[in-house]
């Protein structure tokens, strides 16, 4: 029986080493300032560098968080970016998502807020041909719809009736089936895919998932629970300063979008982010929303989407709330120190 | 007596290292105050999985479907290819670069391909397994039926013994262990190539819906417990497909097996 022996003793060790671990542990990131005086903080994008982004590097292009005394560096993400990941370890103290997301890592006990939301219609649609028949998204039966599964649209979609007859194949990543087969259609972005597919020749028509109540805020700035209480004030000036940055990349992006092209390396060209601008405009300043509002929030919108949430049992957890998933306390210029 | 003996203290053994090692994952988050969305508890990935039994039952019978079937084909292909193989040294130098092939294809590349040729559904995710779980049943009956014992080759020579004669009486026997071995492999292989498959071809939204899709939805929803769940049904999946492989070759060839190691050491 030597074996058990060193299998115990060898466990022991495992476990001796794991306690000791323990308390050499928490030595937590501290907020920490470089040589010219500037905040240093990171923020994470929830996917490449794009149009969506545009305001929060329009704010670095532009000197404002400078001047609101930060040194932001903007670290794009990918295809399953670890943004909760990375927001829970504190490796980061700021991220980008979709108002979804918020609520999808709230349920899975990760402490994010949303702190401002520069876009308040989402661009998530469903692209077909324009000689498709689907004329809007009640039409989809008989079609072939690529999409990313596990995405809370899908769920939405599907709770509405809207995907019977509909056969749900993974997102293949590119418009190239979509511009062969008018009987497909894919999962889009209004701002990025329709120009995609008008460049290859193909006419298109975006089906907006907001026309038929689906509406989470997108592209949220986001921080945690604890980076808030304890950094309030650094909290406050990266409110204003990407409210600002956002501001400014509606007004005039030309130089922003030079430096997000330079910092793409996915095939992103200077034609697409024009368009995506364009097209991001009229959603982030609905229907005569004045500019200097841009990145509000609004607590029935918040609550609306929990709603459906919880009735598509993609939230589970009852502790979900308005009031603890959003704050709209640091949009407020007087708090902001400057 | 002495076999019940051994047989309980390999039990208790194999349940030793189990319960170790969940209390030592249970310390780890503990101890290091990991986060459930970077690793969650054992007891929350149970949770996970009983809230989600239906789906993980679902998901390993269609999974295990596909496996079953590709391992099905793999052996039957690589055995033909095999005994091809082993009777013509030219037609194994010419025929081995494409054997190679399905070694090494990086098929998550080549996955996207097979879909636009064969379309979504059940058949392409048999096809991408298949192509993982091939290779070890050809290598390994190739191996098996080439390296027959110099002397009984002789023997047979003696016997004027025909090449079908010794292939049937002499090679195919010799091989039947190699080739099991090559089984078990193609067994493991074949569940990882489902899932591969299943990632290309599957949506939890409509139809197909296998342990692959599920991983890939629940990634997405950020469930890292649910992931991991469906993570440990592949292993057990992969499990089970070892110990049909294993159960064949006992049951059905035990006179060529009783001595290879298969059974106890």
């Amino acid at each position: 029986m030597f074996h058990v022996r060193y299998v115990c003793l060898s466990l022991l060790a495992v476990y001796a080493t794991l306690l000791t671990g323990c308390s050499s542990s928490d030595s937590g990131p501290l907020a920490a300032s470089n040589d010219s005086g500037l905040q240093h903080v990171t923020l994470m994008l929830n996917w490449y560098p794009e149009a969506e982004h545009g305001g929060f590097y329009a704010a670095k292009v532009h000197g404002i968080f400078e001047q609101y005394g930060l040194d932001v560096e903007i670290r794009p993400g990918g295809p399953n970016a670890p943004v909760a990941q990375e927001l829970v370890t504190g490796r980061v103290q700021f991220a980008i998502g979709n108002a979804d997301d918020v609520l999808l890592f709230r349920n899975q006990d990760v402490p994010v807020v949303a702190l401002m939301a520069p876009i308040q219609n989402t661009p998530r649609c469903v692209l077909v041909r324009e000689d498709s028949k689907a004329k809007q998204l009640a039409d989809l039966s008989g079609m072939v719809l690529q999409a990313n599964s596990g995405r809370p649209f899908l769920n939405f979609l599907q709770s509405e009736g809207l995907l019977e007859g509909v056969q749900v194949v993974p997102y293949a990543g590119s418009v190239a089936k979509l511009v062969t087969d008018p009987n497909t259609a894919i999962q889009a972005y209004s701002f990025s895919e329709p120009f995609m597919a008008r460049e290859q020749g193909v006419a298109v028509r975006a089906l907006m998932l907001s026309d038929i109540g689906f509406n989470p805020y997108a592209s949220c700035l986001m921080s945690t629970d604890d980076y808030i209480a304890a950094n309030a004030d650094i909290v406050s000036r990266m409110v204003i300063a990407c409210r600002d940055g956002w501001a400014r990349y509606l007004d005039s992006p030309a130089e922003t979008n030079a430096v997000i092209l330079a910092a793409n390396s996915q095939g992103m060209t200077a034609e697409a982010l024009k368009f995506g601008v364009d097209e991001l405009k009229p959603l982030c300043l609905p229907d005569g929303m004045p500019a200097e509002e841009i990145g509000q929030m609004k607590h029935e919108r918040w609550s609306q989407l929990i709603e459906q949430f919880r009735k598509l049992k993609l939230i589970t957890s009852e502790r979900i709330t308005p009031e603890n998933v959003f704050t709209t306390r640091f949009a407020d210029r007087s708090g902001a120190g400057i | 007596m002495s076999f019940n003996v051994e047989r309980l203290k390999t039990l208790a053994m194999t349940s030793l290292v189990f319960a170790a090692t969940l209390i030592g994952w249970q310390l780890a988050i503990l101890c290091f105050k990991i986060h459930p969305i970077i690793l969650p508890s054992p007891a929350r990935v149970a949770a996970a999985a009983w809230s989600e039994r239906n789906s993980l039952i679902e998901g390993f019978c269609i999974t295990g479907a596909a496996a079953l079937l590709a391992v099905l084909l793999s052996v039957l292909l690589g055995t033909i290819i095999a005994v091809l193989f082993s009777q013509s040294r030219w037609l194994r130098s010419a025929f081995y670069p494409y054997v190679v092939f399905l070694q090494t294809v990086p098929i998550v590349a080549i996955a996207p391909l097979l879909i636009t040729w064969f379309g979504y559904g059940f058949s392409t995710v048999v096809l991408v397994s298949c192509i993982i779980s091939l290779f070890p049943v050809i290598s390994n009956g190739t191996a098996g039926l080439i390296s027959v014992d110099e002397n009984l080759k002789d023997l047979f020579r003696l016997g004027d013994a025909t090449r079908l004669q010794t292939l049937t009486k002499l090679r195919i026997p010799f091989a039947i262990s190699h080739l099991i071995l090559g089984t078990r492999v193609s067994a493991g292989l074949a569940v990882i190539g489902a899932i591969v498959g299943e990632f290309f071809v599957g949506n939890g939204a409509t139809g197909y819906t296998g342990l692959g899709t599920l991983m890939t939805g629940w990634q997405n929803l950020a469930r890292t417990d649910a992931l991991i769940a469906v993570v440990l049904t592949s292993t057990l999946l992969g499990l089970t497909m070892i110990g049909i492989v294993n159960f064949i070759a006992g049951v059905l060839l035990w006179r060529w097996t009783a001595g290879s190691g298969f059974e106890n050491e």
